[in-house]
């Protein structure tokens, strides 16, 4: 268990500030990864707020920016490191904190994807958590825009696939299929998937597995996130799949290379 | 006048091609830069194609890449760089190598930007370089559309604004007006605007002005470039404006720069190995 209040260890680097996005319970891995990261010397905050209560992504994210900055000694640099859900609360926790002038020293994100629009549609994801029908379209809309531009009719004809498929279902599935909802995630899922993600121009190392690649995001190593690092990424391409990324035997490679950048990162500030 | 054939004494770094997309009358600055870069012991090959006779960007591009192919030596890893519009070509022939497997190690732009939507219609860029109503809503859209979500009503109000600019503007200025047009640039700039640019996986190091950053910027550092730049890019600021960046005394630092990052590239601990 993961324990934030445990007494610093020794360390060259700055306080490495770690956003979750998933409980324990939801993923109990990510917690062992940052305590890997620890025994190799580094003091990890483990930044960890309830999305209970909130009604907006944006509301969820504000609460992790004001734990940061609770947390976070003014004039020290701030490193920071999100996975998964962590990491796209740290996007919008980080454009928070650009907004306010604290600009952070080292960002980190492991495997975290931007929402594809047509794995959305065919996947039902707008519907089921509920994404308000103007959103839907603004999503779709990305698809017709630089630089994939696909064309209006293939964009029209895969809405009208899935309509078909849908009314289909209908009768089998039900209107927005409750058996569909995972408990433990539906609702922290939901506040995302209902989220328009802005920019953010602190440049940031992305961590990406590249079977997540292959798998969401074909031809597209940035994982569909190259508009909102708009400071510049840098990519690290890691072993193992989503899930096992942050695991032994593929976490010790990926813990030493984020320790490299951060390294990289705190010597490029002195210089 | 560069001579492509002239190599510099004991290169220390694989040979430089960079692609030029403006002729030496209309930007002399860039052949004084590449100069200068060769006086540090750099071998650079000045990669220049006319745009004369071209259908497209994409056209254009290739027979760069072809440019590339016949001064390329076997085996040796491939360094590519480009400013301004050089650096837009640029990203079409690192497209292209990547599709046929030769991707560049290291590849740099300077200074290159693309406007931004709103800037295309408030300047009537779209008019004046004949861009095809397709891609002028694909412009539009795409500022409806995330990251940006700009309203709906802000789109078309914008629009209109043009329009009725456009409209009233039709007595003194004609449709589509020639006065507009700059004969030494019209022609490379309409087969750019023209052009819609595809992403690209290879890592680019941008080297970015400054005053481009406040004037152009719009809050994007990469100028409009990153959803172009899909296997990563590095920010480095320059001092100066677009023009003077490449010219002493602010080049100095903007090569060895240049240099320093392709010499981690080729010793395998640039940013991005």
């Amino acid at each position: 268990m993961s324990d934030t209040t445990a007494d610093p260890v020794t360390s060259a680097f700055p306080v490495l500030y770690s956003v979750r996005g998933w409980s324990e319970e939801v993923n109990p891995a990510y917690i062992t990864f940052v305590d890997e990261m620890r025994a190799t010397g580094v003091e990890v905050i483990d930044i960890f707020t309830d999305h209970e209560g909130c009604s907006t992504f944006g509301e969820w994210a504000q609460r992790v920016t004001n734990e940061i900055l609770e947390r976070h000694q003014q004039g020290e640099p701030l490193h920071l490191l999100g996975y998964c859900a962590g990491g796209s609360l740290l996007t919008e926790a980080v454009r928070r904190l650009e907004t306010l002038g604290v600009l952070p020293e080292y960002l980190g994100f492991i495997d975290v994807r931007g929402g594809n629009p047509k794995e959305r549609l065919a996947r039902g994801f707008d519907s089921q958590f509920q994404v308000g029908l103007m959103q839907r379209v603004r999503f779709q809309l990305v698809r017709l825009t630089p630089p994939d531009r696909e064309s209006l009719a293939a964009v029209l004809r895969s809405v009208a696939r899935r309509s078909v498929r849908s009314t289909l279902e209908l009768r089998t599935r039900g209107w927005r299929s409750s058996k569909r909802h995972l408990p433990a995630i539906h609702a922290q899922a939901r506040l995302a998937a209902n989220w328009e993600f802005n920019s953010v121009t602190t440049p940031a190392f992305a961590y990406n597995c590249q079977i997540a690649i292959n798998k969401y995001w074909p031809g597209n190593p940035s994982l569909g996130r190259a508009a909102l690092l708009r400071g510049g990424y840098i990519i690290r391409y890691i072993d193992g799949t989503h899930e096992t990324c942050i695991a032994p035997e593929y976490s010790a490679d990926l813990i030493a290379r984020i320790a490299a950048d951060r390294d990289a990162v705190a010597r490029s500030a002195t210089s | 006048m560069i001579d492509p054939t002239v190599s510099s004494p004991q290169p220390t770094l694989p040979v430089l091609f960079s692609v030029r997309g403006w002729s030496e009358e209309v930007n002399p600055a860039y052949i004084t830069f590449v100069d200068e870069m060769r006086a540090t012991g750099v071998e650079v090959v000045d990669t220049y194609v006319s745009p004369a006779g071209f259908a497209d960007f994409g056209a254009w591009a290739h027979a760069v890449v072809e440019r590339i192919d016949s001064h390329r030596r076997e085996q040796s890893p491939l360094h590519l760089m480009g400013y301004c519009l050089g650096g837009k070509l640029g990203v079409v022939v690192v497209r292209e190598l990547e599709d046929k497997g030769m991707a560049p190690s290291y590849f740099g732009i300077i200074d290159v930007y693309d406007s931004s939507a709103a800037r295309r219609l408030a300047s009537g860029l779209d008019s004046l370089y004949e861009v095809p109503w397709r891609r002028r809503l694909q412009s539009l859209v795409a500022r409806m559309a995330p990251p940006d979500s700009e309203e709906f009503g802000s789109v078309v109000r914008s629009v209109l604004r043009r329009s009725v600019r456009s409209v009233r503007e039709l007595p003194t200025r004609g449709w589509r007006s020639r006065k507009r047009r700059k004969p030494a640039t019209y022609s490379e700039l309409r087969l750019a605007f023209r052009w819609g640019l595809k992403r690209i996986v290879t890592p680019t190091h941008c080297y970015v002005a400054l005053e481009m950053i406040k004037g152009r910027g719009e809050g994007d550092l990469s100028l409009n470039m990153g959803k172009y730049l899909g296997g990563g890019f590095s920010i480095t600021k320059i001092e100066g404006t677009h023009e003077n960046c490449i010219a002493p005394p602010l080049s100095a630092a903007l090569i060895e720069r240049i240099n320093t990052d392709r010499r981690a590239v080729a010793a395998g601990e640039g940013a991005f190995q």
